[in-house]
């Protein structure tokens, strides 16, 4: 099967990868440092990402408010059970009210009339932490044509919309050296884009499609996931083939969302968390403090939680594991602007501020603030050229569009300052080829004699859902590594694609194969059970917590095409 | 097997005015547009992610609805 194949060549000093909230503020960053910016995007930039269809909240530390940046570094490490750099946390916190300020000099509200900040305290973030909160609903709806509109003005920067990061290019073709750029399909006419940078900022997201979807075979739902569907975690898998280092992709994020409606979620509050669990609910009593589990915070039972909590006990159904994990919830906030799900609210006829609503864990997928590219300060990565920031980072923060404004100032800034030093770029042919090869096999498969993209990417989340984490062991783990193994041998190949939208969903389903195959085997690496934030690895063979041996940040490396496992220390202010 | 779902993103023809802004803003691009005869239909309804973005961006009240799935109410 032949599709137009056509090539195009582009230069730049800085090329973003993905033009959702972290890549408008890197594009808007650059710039304004003076670089030529590419944006790919693949989807339009008014409406993509996460963030598509608005935000509710932006983060604000500042010890005039709140904490101290360095008190937040440590409430935020605590949070994340000692996996988040501590660095990192208080250089997210020290840069969010100039973020908070970029946001309002862009059109923005984030004052009340007397000019003090909309401040509301968001409990279900980190401890403390208050958020801006948008005065009228539809308000921040908008943030993405808002962010878009800023990145237009800048006449430095071009955006490509329809156009899907392929791999990244490195100065040698190989893995481990710098990056030099990306290659890039167009999504509808499988036109491809090949553009040599300086720096590539990579902002393409988190992986949603990996855990086992309950609606699996009901084709209207397909894609009501948590977060963006068009994230597959193709970024991740891109700078895993480059040779970057990524961290902790044994922790999926677990969070609840609305029953049966998976989409970007509620604003609950986990308490009472339980790992090891007898079965029996915690049902705390009138009057009686709660330690949030997940925020070191402390509540009294009834006065602070008066028609906010949610007993899960008396869901029938929920918690679906009971005995493993027992959890209150609160559903205090509307945390989702999407249209689907203000129709969800009134279709269902339920209100959650009025009473408490049913939740379910929505299938585990690659968004924490601990999984992903190793980010440092600057949002640098293990790799030269290479910067990354939003969900895509691991090892440091990004919460609520926060970390997305925050490090995506920071990656495009720094990658503007690297790309006035750097060399010039160099793209090696054999490598575009390879990587125009690593997906167009698919065109060459009948699909008489294939599988489709929706029957693989089905069965790789299979896997993972029957063997994987949360709630896992070693013999599960080392099984679902074999399955998937044999799926990947034998039936991956064979993955047809008909048409160039096909041809992006066969990248797509590798990438979700890759973060599968990461997270068990990454399971089976880390010797102990821990539950960082939103997330959990249970094994029964290590039950406890083992601070002595993996306070530590798991690291795979492709080494020669295969995942090599190690360790890095997790950085810790002195 | 042809199975009808009414979850999804249904098109008022008679309301549409063919100005395309939701077949270039959809993130998973669930829509495709007839430039000759100006017909827009949403090609790939199972890959819709019930953003709303084609509702926010549509300029004509009415001219696209979205009904959610069973499953999901």
């Amino acid at each position: 099967m032949s599709f137009h194949h056509s090539e195009e060549y582009l230069e730049t000093d800085v090329l973003v990868l993905g033009g959702g909230l972290a890549g408008c503020m890197s594009a808007i960053k650059a710039a304004d440092r003076g670089a030529d910016v590419v944006v790919f995007e693949k989807a339009h930039i008014n409406r993509s990402g996460n963030g598509c269809t608005g935000l509710h909240r932006i983060p604000l530390i500042h010890p005039d408010y709140n904490y101290t940046f360095e008190e937040f570094a440590r409430l935020n490490v605590a949070n994340a059970a000692g996996l988040c750099d501590e660095d990192v946390s208080r250089e997210f916190a020290r840069d969010t009210l100039d973020r908070v300020l970029d946001l309002e000099s862009y059109g923005l509200t984030v004052r009340k009339r007397d000019g003090s900040f909309l401040f509301k305290p968001a409990r279900d973030i980190s401890p403390g932490e208050i958020v801006i909160w948008p005065p009228e609903e539809r308000v921040w709806q908008n943030v993405k044509p808002i962010l878009a509109k800023q990145v237009h003005k800048r006449e430095r920067v071009r955006v490509v919309n329809r156009i899907a990061a392929i791999g990244l290019l490195t100065e040698e073709g190989a893995a481990g050296t710098r990056v030099v750029g990306a290659l890039g399909m167009e999504t509808r006419t499988g036109r491809f884009v090949v553009c040599s940078a300086k720096a590539v900022v990579a902002t393409s997201g988190g992986s949603y499609r990996v855990g086992r979807h309950k609606h699996t075979l009901y084709a209207p739902s397909r894609f009501v996931e948590c977060g963006s569907p068009t994230n597959a975690g193709e970024g991740q898998h891109m700078a895993y083939r480059a040779g970057a280092d990524l961290v902790n992709l044994e922790f999926l994020e677990l969070s609840p969302a609305w029953k049966d409606f998976s989409h970007w979620g509620c604003g609950p509050i986990m308490v009472g968390r339980d790992l090891k669990g007898d079965g029996q609910p915690i049902v705390p009593r009138e009057g009686e403090p709660i330690k949030m589990a997940r925020y070191s915070q402390t509540y009294t039972f009834g006065k602070d939680t008066e028609g906010l909590f949610q007993d899960a006990s008396v869901i029938p159904g929920f918690p679906e594991r009971k005995g493993e994990m027992e959890e209150f919830y609160i559903a205090e906030e509307n945390e989702s602007t999407s249209y689907g799900y203000l129709l969800y609210q009134r279709e269902r006829g339920e209100d959650y501020t009025k009473a408490p609503i049913e939740y379910e864990w929505h299938p585990p997928y690659l968004h924490n603030n601990q999984s992903g590219v190793h980010m440092d300060v600057n949002a640098g990565t293990s790799l030269e050229g290479l910067y990354v920031a939003g969900d895509i980072m691991g090892g440091g923060y990004r919460q609520s569009g926060g970390g997305a404004f925050v490090f995506g100032a920071r990656a495009g800034a720094n990658a503007a300052a690297y790309a006035r030093r750097a060399r010039k770029p160099s793209v090696v042919r054999e490598q575009v080829d390879r990587e125009k090869g690593r997906i167009l096999c698919a065109a060459d498969v009948h699909p008489e004699d294939g599988y489709s993209w929706v029957e693989l990417e089905d069965k790789a989340r299979q896997i993972l859902s029957e063997y994987g984490p949360p709630f896992t062991s070693d013999p599960k783990l080392e099984r679902g590594v074999s399955r998937l193994e044999r799926i990947r041998e034998r039936y991956l190949p064979r993955l047809y694609a008909r048409n160039p939208r096909e041809l992006l969903r066969a990248s797509e389903v590798r990438a979700v194969f890759f973060v599968v195959e990461a997270c068990l085997r990454g399971g089976l690496e880390r010797k102990e059970s821990r539950s960082p934030t939103v997330s959990i690895l249970y094994k029964r063979q290590f039950p406890e917590q083992d601070d002595l041996n993996w306070l530590k940040h798991s690291v795979v490396r492709n080494r020669e095409g295969r995942m090599k496992f190690g360790t890095k220390e997790v950085n810790r202010l002195s | 097997m042809n199975i009808q779902y009414r979850g999804g993103i249904r098109i008022n023809h008679a309301k549409c005015i063919g100005c395309k802004r939701c077949y270039e803003m959809c993130p998973p691009d669930v829509f495709e547009f007839d430039d000759r005869s100006k017909l827009l239909r949403v090609a790939y309804p199972e890959e819709c992610w019930f953003c709303g973005t084609c509702i926010f961006e549509c300029p004509v009240e009415g001219a696209l609805t979205m009904e959610l799935p069973l499953a999901c109410l």
